[in-house]
């Protein structure tokens, strides 16, 4: 095992920890920092989860529908690409529609990875 | 709980990212914060310095402060803080929520217990699908191609389900600017670059549209 991922965790893992523990020994008065650095603090803590999922998104989403695969069914032809592509539009698709049906993470995300291997089977 | 599954697409996202079932597992016994994990992976595999993978983790995860305050301040009177040492290791997203959920509900009562033994259910949950997913991913299914494709497209299909539940008015901005600092730090530098400058970009924005709520309230007569 690669020492670093256990550093890695460990350390981590603790701070995680503390920031889930330590408020409790500090009562609920502490609920928000006030003021306006607290506020701006606040505002970027909020926004930090959603924009890493986003970055996260987009960047799991690059070897589906990125250049690569539009350049192998458009340029070259293959089916592969085709499929890569077609099935990827179709994932999304089910995704989103199984997410807005159900507003559950876990079927939306079982769902979708079975419609996109699906379609990819059936396309390539 | 809908933990296993997405626990499993970790698994196998770490499976296929070249992780080992062991390296897989220790990030979720250890850290135990679903998205952030996916975070982890991206960052270690794609090289970056270890201490900005560490401090990237952390600052996705200190919206944790905010939880047990809120959860104490809807219990009132009711809260107990005893085993707290206990029942905050487990205090997600997804426990956070259904702690809520239990305080407002009169007829089952909150308690230390209950919260421990939800918290203890999820986190074997995590741990046990991660073990699992990693097991797949690491090319068991490599013979039917269509399997594989699938696995390797749970990543894509778990973060838009986890975008649309986060997903508020609020927050356009802060996607919008995640998004174009993706771009531009894929574009010029690496995956791993856009990551990062696609988070702070997004977290200035969530910074900036609190600013101008503050500035419209004190503005307001």
């Amino acid at each position: 095992m690669s020492l670093e991922v256990l550093i890695f965790s460990l350390v981590v893992g603790a701070g995680t920890y503390l920031f889930r523990y330590l408020p409790t020994r500090l009562g609920a008065t502490v609920s928000r920092p006030s003021g306006g650095l607290g506020r701006l603090l606040n505002g970027f803590l909020a926004s930090v989860g959603v924009s890493a999922v986003t970055a996260l998104l987009l960047a799991s989403l690059l070897p589906y529908l990125g250049l690569e695969p539009w350049r192998a069914w458009l340029g070259a032809a293959t089916t592969e690409g085709r499929a890569t592509v077609v099935a990827s539009l179709v994932g999304l698709a089910a995704t989103l529609l199984l997410f807005r049906w159900r507003r559950s993470v876990a079927v939306a995300t079982l769902l979708g990875a079975a419609a996109y291997g699906v379609a990819w089977w059936l396309l390539a | 709980m809908a933990y296993f599954p997405v626990a499993v697409s970790f698994g196998v996202a770490a499976g296929k990212a070249g992780f080992t079932l062991a390296e897989a597992a220790f990030l979720s016994l250890f850290i135990y914060a679903g998205a952030s994990q996916f975070l982890a992976l991206a960052l270690l595999a794609g090289g970056a310095p270890l201490l900005l993978s560490v401090l990237s983790l952390l600052a996705m995860n200190a919206r944790h402060l905010i939880y047990a305050p809120a959860l104490l301040a809807a219990l009132g009177p009711r809260a107990e803080v005893k085993r707290a040492w206990l029942w905050s290791f487990g205090l997600t997203d997804e426990v956070f929520a259904s702690a809520l959920g239990r305080a407002a509900d009169p007829d089952h009562p909150w308690s230390e217990r209950w919260m421990t033994g939800l918290g203890l259910g999820a986190y074997a949950a995590w741990v046990t699908g991660t073990v699992v997913g990693a097991a797949l991913g690491g090319g068991a299914f490599e013979r039917f191609r269509a399997v594989d494709a699938a696995l390797g497209f749970l990543l894509p299909a778990l973060f838009l389900s986890l975008l649309l539940a986060m997903l508020s008015r609020r927050q356009l901005l802060a996607v919008a600017a995640a998004a174009a600092g993706f771009a531009l730090g894929a574009a010029f530098f690496s995956l791993t670059s856009g990551i990062l400058i696609g988070m702070l970009l997004g977290g200035l924005a969530g910074a900036s549209v609190a600013a101008r709520a503050a500035r419209t309230e004190e503005a307001a007569p």
